[in-house]
């Protein structure tokens, strides 16, 4: 329709302001692209890659226009033909040769047990019927271990039967579908459910929305029925919770305004999830943002952007942060550890004193568990 | 079309003087991505430029005079007309980046804002003071509040409020040759001087770009509620419409839906539990002592024209989807085929069923398979927009579209003493009427177009100002 409807609201066009910055521009490019009306270029990848894959224009679009799948077959397309930004090649070919997105050995997916000190708590058993999936930012980045501490605590002080996969855990393959590398992409799926399905898992456990939305979505497309029931943890906390299992019992005592990660919210339709969680912790005070639910406004985390194009990224993060000011909260918290990397980076950056929480280190310390 | 300077690297280098390199482009991506609108039309600018402030603009057309350039102003992107597809090439203004609320005042019943800004947002903005900006097109999470000065935009609330120019209390305009000028007062009310400001509303471009406007904001009302009614006849669902505006009720909407449309926008928006029919959704709005009473009243008056069923919805949150189902028309109409193309003319209210009737039968009368239409709009004030759903890749449905269109304003609209436009503008697909709908007026209107930008650089070629093609000068 080229009605425009996905413009105003998409968060990197709000940063680049050029009409190829849009969703409506990116599906002009791809189509310039599909005619031969003109080249692929540097310019045509980076506003192709400028794009978060927030999904607010897939949402947004009148008459259904696959605008998330269009651009990520177009990076395919350029990839083809050598351009790729440097950040994307990099994550891919990680994701290719360490199996996760960092350039880290195997033994290094496991590290966070030590840091956190929860040797004893947490292992990778011969068998299990669950799975917990910490994804490569949970287990490997600094600043959001907490994630993969906090969701481990949990899973043992509500008695399930749980394992990790250790180091046997690749990467869920979700950057090289952003990239369009179905191929390996598939590669990567069929080996992570050999894994699982070694382990006997029949449910994956995940504080990761991005490998939720893969394993639940992209997995069966990839490589067939996985027999796995997957679930975000705050799927799994909602229903502990509605069962009187888990039990919230200390105050947060902080004002807090939930932000929606594009993955588990628009992606995949849990919105109201995190929500109950939060709201049944004492003290809590959940305040929304203006823009929530399938309007939210993409904190810049996603799509590769923060390996492609960090400094919009970080722009999209602060703005986030500018916002949770305004409404006055003490703190941000999502259920997603790619939010919570590109926000707390952000506050890093700022002199704001707002903090930036996951919804399991919240639930842990209502727990009474050691949340960070 | 008049004979036009080139874009040349030495017009480049002194436009990069007046905003910076880093606000303009020439790169043939970047004009490919500016060259569409929402209609079937395509044409590319020879540089995208991204204003920030008035003088910068009033430099680049003092610079476009001199040298014959066009220029062609652009907001959203969001016309259904054409309006903002630079014909002759030249220099597209891309106003989006002009996109601040300067100033409320809500003592006054004001506020000021540059034309980038999204209708969505001002209203998001407004809202939290109890205020708001009424007119209320489809586009408005995406539509600029430029460009609804410069078509005039409307939308649901119009029966109530009236239109963008109801509310436009001053414009800082640039004419084509630089000069800034402000139009209107800067209070609720004045007589005074020509009225300039409502000569620039709805100009699309054509008479001087716009770079900031007072808008004249209300409260919002303290209540709703809302009637759905189907009929099984849009006869019986116009004449309604047409009793409770003669008894002096004058609801805060008055829309419908011809029966195809209503079916695919129940779909679309998820409504279940209500029977097929003709749609007229009927919204009271005040006090909240008033509003149960008024539609009571509206839905006894309606009754009377023997609807099929009526659902009333005095909870906000029933209101509201009965409402998303309406404002689903076109979304619902553009998933049934590639290409979606709304038409928007006007007739008085009791020709409505004529009109519709006529309406209804013109993919019959094409006879070219995949092409056809829905129809829907505003028929508080007459308002409709019959919507071609077609595939723009299909030559013969191409074609077909186009004929259509003659169909529809040549020996429908026009004929029943109609306008070919209420809301979008004339811009590239109804230039060709222009003359037949105005006669003689159309000289005057060149006349003053050619007064207030005799090099014809203003948005060259669309109806605004006179039919296309544009005489050579």
């Amino acid at each position: 329709m080229r009605c425009g409807y996905c413009r105003a609201q998409c968060p990197t066009w709000g940063q680049i302001g050029w009409e190829s910055g849009s969703p409506r521009g990116r599906m002009q490019l791809i189509k310039m692209l599909l005619e031969h009306r003109g080249e692929p270029n540097e310019y045509v990848m980076s506003r192709l890659y400028e794009c978060a894959l927030c999904g607010y224009c897939l949402w947004r679009c009148p008459p259904g226009v696959k605008t998330t799948e269009a651009i990520t077959a177009a990076r395919a397309y350029l990839t083809e033909r050598g351009l790729v930004p440097p950040g994307a090649e990099v994550a891919v070919r990680n994701v290719r040769e360490s199996h996760s997105i960092y350039d880290l050995p195997a033994e290094a997916r496991t590290d966070w047990i030590g840091y956190m000190g929860l040797e004893g708590l947490v292992r990778n058993a011969r068998s299990a019927q669950v799975v917990y999936f910490p994804g490569c930012v949970s287990s490997m980045s600094g600043r959001a271990m907490s994630i993969a501490s906090a969701s481990s605590q949990i899973l043992s002080a509500l008695g399930l039967d749980w394992s990790l996969l250790g180091e046997d855990e690749w990467c869920c393959g979700n950057p090289l579908l952003l990239s369009g590398q179905v191929a390996t992409a598939k590669e990567v799926a069929a080996r992570n459910l050999r894994t699982l399905h070694a382990k006997g898992a029949k449910m994956l456990v995940t504080s990761c929305p991005g490998c939720a939305r893969t394993f639940a979505q992209e997995y069966p497309r990839l490589a067939g029925e996985t027999g796995l029931r997957v679930m975000h943890i705050t799927e799994l906390l909602e229903k502990e919770l509605a069962s009187g299992r888990l039990k919230l019992g200390k105050p947060l005592e902080a004002t807090v305004v939930y932000h929606d990660p594009c993955d588990l919210g628009r992606h995949l339709g849990l919105y109201e999830q995190p929500r109950a969680v939060l709201r049944s912790v004492p003290g809590s005070g959940l305040m929304e943002f203006q823009r929530n639910r399938a309007t939210a406004s993409c904190c810049g985390g996603g799509g590769m952007l923060k390996a492609t194009y960090p400094e919009v990224a970080l722009a999209l993060a602060a703005k986030k942060l500018q916002e949770a000011q305004l409404i006055g909260a003490d703190a941000i918290v999502s259920a997603c550890p790619a939010c919570k990397l590109n926000i707390t980076d952000a506050i890093a950056a700022s002199d704001s004193p707002i903090r930036m929480l996951d919804v399991t280190e919240v639930v842990a310390k209502a727990m009474g568990l050691r949340a960070e | 079309m008049p004979s036009y300077g080139r874009v040349t690297p030495a017009v480049i280098e002194e436009l990069e003087a007046i905003v910076g390199a880093s606000s303009l482009s020439t790169r043939p991506e970047e004009l490919i991505c500016y060259s569409r609108d929402s209609t079937i039309y395509a044409y590319s600018p020879d540089i995208v430029i991204r204003p920030a402030t008035t003088d910068q603009v009033a430099s680049i057309l003092s610079l476009a005079n001199r040298l014959r350039i066009p220029v062609t102003p652009r907001g959203g992107g969001t016309s259904a007309a054409g309006s903002p597809l630079p014909m002759a090439g030249g220099i597209l203004l891309d106003m989006s980046g002009m996109n601040h609320i300067l100033s409320t005042d809500v003592d006054n019943q004001m506020v000021v804002v540059e034309p980038g800004v999204v209708c969505d947002d001002l209203n998001d903005q407004l809202m939290r003071r109890g205020f708001f900006f009424p007119p209320d097109p489809a586009s408005s999470p995406a539509c600029t509040i430029g460009g609804m000065v410069n078509t005039n935009a409307a939308g649901n609330r119009t029966i109530k409020y009236g239109s963008t120019r109801e509310f436009v209390l001053w414009l800082e305009v640039v004419l084509a040759n630089g000069e800034v000028i402000t139009t209107g007062s800067r209070t609720l009310k004045s007589a005074s001087g020509y009225d300039l400001t409502r000569l620039i509303v709805g100009s699309e471009g054509s008479l001087g770009v716009v770079t900031k406007i007072g808008l004249k904001i209300i409260p919002v009302p303290e209540s709703y509620a809302t009637a759905v009614l189907l009929y099984d006849s849009v006869r019986d669902l116009a004449k309604a419409a047409t009793r409770i505006r003669r008894v002096g009720i004058i609801p805060e909407m008055l829309e419908f839906m011809d029966e195809k449309t209503t079916r695919a926008a129940f779909e679309y928006a998820g409504v279940t539990g209500l029977p097929r029919g003709n749609f007229l959704l009927v919204d009271c709005g005040g006090s909240r002592a008033e509003v149960a009473a008024t539609l009571e009243r509206c839905t006894r008056i309606c009754r009377e024209q023997g609807p099929s069923h009526v659902e009333e919805a005095l909870e906000p949150e029933y209101r509201l989807r009965l409402i998303t189902a309406r404002k689903a028309a076109l979304p619902a109409l553009a998933r049934l085929r590639p290409s979606t193309i709304i038409e928007d003319c006007t007739v008085a209210t009791t020709k409505v069923p004529e009109a519709a009737m006529s309406i209804a039968g013109i993919p019959l009368r094409i006879a070219v398979e995949g092409f056809d239409l829905g129809n829907f709009g505003h028929i508080g004030d007459g308002n409709m927009h019959p919507t071609f759903i077609f595939d723009e890749r299909v030559q013969e449905q191409r074609e077909a579209f186009l004929r259509a269109l003659d169909i529809l304003y040549h020996e429908i609209v026009l004929p029943l003493g109609g306008s070919v436009t209420g809301e979008h503008g004339i811009g590239i697909v109804r230039a060709k009427y222009i003359e037949e709908e105005h006669g003689a007026a159309v000289q005057v209107m060149r006349s003053i177009k050619r007064l207030l930008d005799p090099n014809l650089i203003l948005n060259p070629g669309k109806g605004k100002g006179g039919p296309y093609p544009l005489e050579a000068s």
